[in-house]
């Protein structure tokens, strides 16, 4: 870790560095401007007091509980969350390398999109922390509200070169261990593995109650698959190669896709998490609005 | 063009434009761009799932590629599709019409199963030859869509009708029939099966008559489907000779050959000539058997004649020898003559075998009813065409023949008496003549029985049906019911001579007898032309007619001639005129047979006539010597000559019927004493059936047509005897011989000395777009045989419309597949 932080000293590290938190902080303000104010207040999770309604405050925080026993309208208030704490689990395998044409790569556009998350956390004076992993988990921040903590996030994710296998079920046992008390865990990741595994893995997360988001990140070649003559594919993390007609293999590719991530939408909704495919030509803030909208939605339930 | 280029154009081209749709498949599969990819286990699964459809659907594509381009090349290269099919033909074994088009196909087959397809070398006939072809045909034939006709070219006999008449359409239809075997059938197994038993039928060839039903046949096929006529024959010159360009029905030929031609021409095809014959072939057979007696007296002697002959191919110059047996009866074979010396093509005449009146004798039962004798002649070593090593005379040996004489001018005086003379000669034989021979036996030299009767008699005669022959000499008038027993008599076979005389009412005759050129009488009497003064100048004879029988007798040298032709006996004639316009009938001619060399010209003196079955001859001058001095002034023998043969002539009407050609219908009229209740026909196989007589007016007759085989044929008329059972009451046989034409196994060849195939080039050569296609025993079935459609420009062209079309299809499903879904 020490030697991750001797590399900031590099001009070109620190420019990268710089670089993905201005975007993220871009990105993040840019979205933030476009809102109501009541989502800064909503998105603590730890129940204050009730006042009683006054004209203008948000129906949606109205205690119908209260109102049907005392027959008066009281507003729940909750405490701004100073010890909330989320992981952002960024998958970093050779599968995340991939990128079709001009587009961001995977691992480029997960890198953008956990650190607008984390700034994001941050900004609300949360503390936010990031696993790294491939075949294992191999990097972790430890959640903290500083700037540096952002600031060597970012160069953790910056200095891992996507090079190995994807095993995410067995990572997210090693996050659900490593995270102690209760915190929001956002996977970003192409979830290549097993289907097996990375239901385990939800599921140990889940039993020590963390809340849970997938993003599931593909390219958006990978969804569509849209080849339109003879081509040799390259199989990544040690998958073989393969020669073919990609028109004629399109439909039953397309069903292998789609048959995947409807199955991982029943495991992230039987493990109580959020299931949000996202391609990487989908704008960030696009994602992060489906993300809050989500994450609204579940708070009000 | 040389063969190496019609290779490299015909076979190469289409080959390399198959081979294009290969190459460009497989430079497109080192054509293709690298990506890395992550989802691969998604791709694998996909691939896995779909990996046997896409295999086939690549593999379809690649072979519609190839039919397509294959089908193109065709189209421009026909040629090199022949090839290709012959290479599938003989190479890959695959059958030549599979490949061709889809078109029925109608094979009208014309094989020839005359009597010189028998023909055998090195073990194999003609015949069998041209079956296992014929096989091969119907083999290569598609069952359900394809049909076969098949036609004899064997000739079929067909019986003439009374009078001549003309078939009728249901006779001519029936005759039709049996030359054609199948027509037009979709039961391939049927024609498989016709074929096999199809034997060599013992006849000649009328190809012309059986290509005329393949025109029938032909021209009753759809317009849709392809024909093809293919003729399989040994293209001897018998058969084949008179339809060259010379040939007698030369024009009928090319007539039916254009019309062939024509209709087959519209699938592209052509006829096709397929040669099963032999070269070199070489035939001895023996081509006529005739005995010097037309019936023998039982006790007489006869000689029998025999012609052989040595047929031989062009090429065949070396002579051989032969031996020749006979027997009687089945009896034991004996060998006559001295061994014969044979040059080919050369005929033997005349080879004379001598037979005893012992070896004809009739035997004590059949003293009364007589019998005939089968004589077989035969080599002693078969050759390769057998059916004519043999041959087989009948003869009928007879206690008499009687000749009922009607002496119209009765008198003591032999030189008055108007038949005394004549019945002397005709009944030579009834005082046995002795005669100087070895044994010293008397010799019976005619059968003839003479029955003399005064012209009042005859009303008291039922019929004449008892006699082969009646004389009315110088009888001056007839009852009408006389002249319709006559009628009567003569329409049954037999024969009537009529002498003139003074005596004779010739108003009365030719208002009854000639009745206007339909009665009786040959000819119109007039008055007499000449002098009755016995002290007059005579006039001699002169032969009108060299070959009717009685003249021939005469006709072998100058010295027999001039006993004919040398008296001037005759003094005194009448004129007579002979049918003309409307009382002259083209089937029964009037025949002056021997005329009278007068000073005003060639008198009409012997006039033969036919009448029904029977024959007519008028004398105009008289049987006695009162119009001329036949008996007393010519020296020569002559009048016993003349009227012996003539009686021999008009009294053979049965023996006509006794020596047939195969085919031709035998017939026997029934005198009263011949009916019986039952008549039994053997054939020479042994096999019987019952005949029923069949009547014509008042004459009972039996008729038999099926004299499909040679050799003797048995009439048995069966008698009822005591307790129901049935005993023999008569027999009589017949002998039946194949055409000597069929034994001329000599190739058809031209001038020149060309085959067949030059012949038949030669003889079609005026026919626009005609391909003759001919091919010998062996070769496979060339171009344009069964192909009809094959070398069809049309289709060619259709069938690369439906390459291009594939072309498309392949194109605009290559477009569904690869059209992304959105």
């Amino acid at each position: 870790m020490a030697e991750s932080f001797h590399q900031l000293l590099d001009p070109a590290v620190l420019n990268e560095i710089r670089h993905l938190e201005v975007t993220a902080r871009n990105v993040v303000e840019g979205f933030i401007s476009g809102l109501h104010k009541s989502p800064y207040k909503g998105f603590s999770v730890e129940f204050a007091q009730h006042r009683e309604y006054v004209q203008g405050d948000d129906l949606r925080y109205l205690d119908w509980k209260a109102f049907a026993k005392s027959d008066k309208y009281y507003i729940k208030e909750y405490e701004e969350e100073t010890n909330f704490r989320a992981v952002i689990v960024l998958d970093t395998s050779e599968s995340m390398r991939y990128k079709s044409g001009e587009a961001l790569s995977k691992l480029e556009y997960g890198r953008f999109m956990a650190a607008s998350l984390a700034y994001l956390v941050q900004k609300q004076s949360d503390a936010a922390g990031m696993a790294l992993f491939d075949e294992k988990l191999y990097d972790w921040v430890a959640p903290a509200t500083s700037h540096a903590t952002l600031l060597r996030m970012l160069a953790t994710m910056y200095e891992r070169k996507p090079e190995k296998k994807t095993n995410v079920g067995e990572v997210l046992v090693d996050v659900a261990q490593r995270s102690g008390r209760r915190s929001l865990v956002m996977v970003i990741s192409d979830l290549f593995d097993n289907i097996e595994h990375l239901r385990k893995g939800l599921e140990h997360l889940a039993a020590r109650k963390h809340d849970i988001i997938v993003f599931h990140l593909m390219d958006h070649q990978e969804r569509e698959f849209k080849f339109d003559r003879l081509t040799q594919f390259l199989g990544m993390e040690g998958y073989p190669d393969l020669l073919v007609d990609p028109r004629a293999l399109r439909e039953a590719y397309l069903d292998e896709v789609k048959n995947f991530s409807a199955e991982v939408r029943r495991m992230c909704l039987r493990s109580r998490a959020d299931f949000t495919p996202l391609d990487t030509n989908t704008p960030l803030g696009v994602a992060l609005q489906a993300y809050l909208a989500r994450r609204m939605g579940r708070r009000g339930k | 063009m040389p063969t190496w280029m019609i290779w490299t154009l015909g076979l190469g081209i289409p080959l390399a434009a198959a081979a294009v749709p290969v190459i460009i498949h497989l430079i497109n599969l080192t054509r293709y761009r690298r990506v890395e990819w992550a989802a691969m286990e998604f791709l694998l699964a996909a691939y896995r799932r779909t990996r046997r459809r896409l295999q086939m659907e690549s593999l379809i594509m690649l072979l519609l590629r190839v039919a397509a381009v294959i089908l193109l090349a065709a189209a421009l290269f026909p040629m090199g599709c022949d090839r290709i099919k012959d290479w599938a033909e003989e190479g890959l074994g695959m059958s030549r019409l599979s490949l061709s088009t889809d078109a029925p196909l109608h094979l009208v087959l014309v094989l020839d199963d005359s009597a010189s397809m028998a023909y055998a070398q090195e073990g194999e006939t003609s015949f069998e030859r041209a079956r296992q072809y014929a096989q091969s045909l119907v083999e290569s034939l598609r069952e359900g869509r394809d049909r076969v006709s098949i036609v004899r070219a064997s000739d079929v006999y067909v019986p003439p009708r009374t009078g001549g008449a003309a078939l009728t359409d249901a006779e001519a239809d029936k005759n039709r029939q049996r030359r054609v075997a199948q027509s037009a059938s979709l039961d391939l197994q049927s024609a498989r099966e016709l074929i096999s038993a199809t034997q060599v039928a013992a006849v000649d060839t009328n190809m012309l008559a059986a290509l005329r039903e393949a025109r029938r046949l032909v021209e009753t096929t759809p317009d849709a489907d392809a024909t093809a006529l293919v003729v399989v024959s040994d293209f001897l010159d018998a058969g084949w000779r008179e339809s060259a360009k010379d040939g007698a029905v030369h024009k009928d030929f090319v007539e039916v050959m254009k019309a062939l031609n024509d209709r087959l021409r519209r699938n592209g095809g052509s006829p096709t000539f397929y040669d099963v014959g032999f070269e070199n072939s070489a035939n001895v057979a023996i081509t006529r058997v005739d005995c010097s007696e037309r019936i023998v007296g039982n006790g007489m002697e006869a000689q029998i004649l025999v012609d052989v002959e040595y047929f031989a191919s062009a090429r065949v110059t070396d002579g051989r020898t032969v031996r020749l047996k006979y027997r009687i009866d089945g009896g034991s074979e004996r060998p006559f003559g001295a061994t014969v010396e044979l040059v080919p093509n050369r005929r033997q005449d005349n080879i004379t075998l001598k037979l005893a009146p012992k070896d004809l004798a009739l035997k004590p039962e059949e003293e009364k009813t007589g019998a005939s004798r089968n004589v077989e002649i035969f080599t002693e070593e078969p050759d390769a065409l057998k059916a004519d090593n043999s041959r087989s005379i009948v003869i009928h040996v007879v206690p008499n023949i009687p000749i009922l004489v009607v002496n119209g001018v009765p008198h003591p005086d032999p030189d008055l008496d108007e038949t005394f003379y004549l019945e002397t000669a005709l009944g030579i034989s009834s005082s046995r003549i002795e005669e100087e021979s070895s044994e010293g036996a008397p010799t019976r030299i005619t059968p003839n029985r003479i029955v003399s009767v005064r012209p009042e008699q005859l009303g008291a005669m039922d019929n004449f049906l008892d006699y082969r022959m009646v004389v009315l000499a110088n009888v001056s008038t007839l009852t009408e019911a006389t002249v319709r027993k006559l009628e009567e008599f003569v329409e049954a076979g037999y024969g009537l001579v009529i002498f003139d005389g003074d005596q004779l009412d010739f108003q009365q005759y030719n208002r009854d007898l000639y009745k206007g050129g339909a009665g009786l009488l040959p000819v119109k009497l007039k008055d007499p032309a000449g002098n009755n003064d016995r002290n007059a100048e005579g006039y001699s004879l002169v032969p009108q007619a060299n070959d009717h029988p009685v003249v021939r007798l005469f006709s072998e040298s100058t010295e027999t001639l001039g006993i004919l032709t040398g008296p001037k006996v005759v003094r005194n004639w009448r004129a007579v005129q002979l049918p003309e316009g409307a009382e002259a009938d083209p089937l029964r001619p009037a025949t002056t047979v021997l005329g009278l060399n007068t000073p005003a010209g060639t008198a009409p003196l012997m006039v033969e006539r036919s009448f029904g079955r029977g024959r007519v001859v008028y004398f105009a001058t008289t049987a006695g010597e009162r119009w001329n001095g036949f008996w007393r002034e010519s020296q020569n023998g002559l009048p016993m000559f003349l009227f012996l043969e003539m009686a021999s002539y008009l009294t053979s009407s049965e023996v006509r019927y006794s020596n047939l050609a195969v085919g031709e219908a035998w017939r026997r009229v029934l005198r009263v004493s011949d009916i019986a209740p039952k008549y039994m026909m053997r054939d020479p196989a042994g096999t019987q059936a019952e005949i029923v007589p069949t009547a014509e007016g008042a004459v009972k007759l039996i008729e038999f047509g099926g004299t499909a085989q040679p050799g003797v044929y048995t009439l048995t008329a069966m008698d009822r005897a005591e307790g129901g059972e049935t005993r023999r009451k008569w027999q009589e046989r017949f002998a039946v011989n194949l055409n000597a034409r069929e034994c001329n196994v000599r190739r058809l060849t031209n001038a020149e000395g060309e085959d067949a195939e030059a012949v038949l080039r030669d003889a079609l050569e005026d026919l626009e777009g005609l391909t003759v296609n001919f091919q010998r025993a062996g070769a496979q079935l060339g171009e344009g045989a069964l192909a009809g459609a094959d070398n069809q420009g049309g289709t060619w062209w259709w069938l690369a419309i439906v390459g291009v079309s594939f072309l498309l299809l392949e194109t605009a499903w290559s477009a569904v597949i690869s059209k992304p879904e959105v």
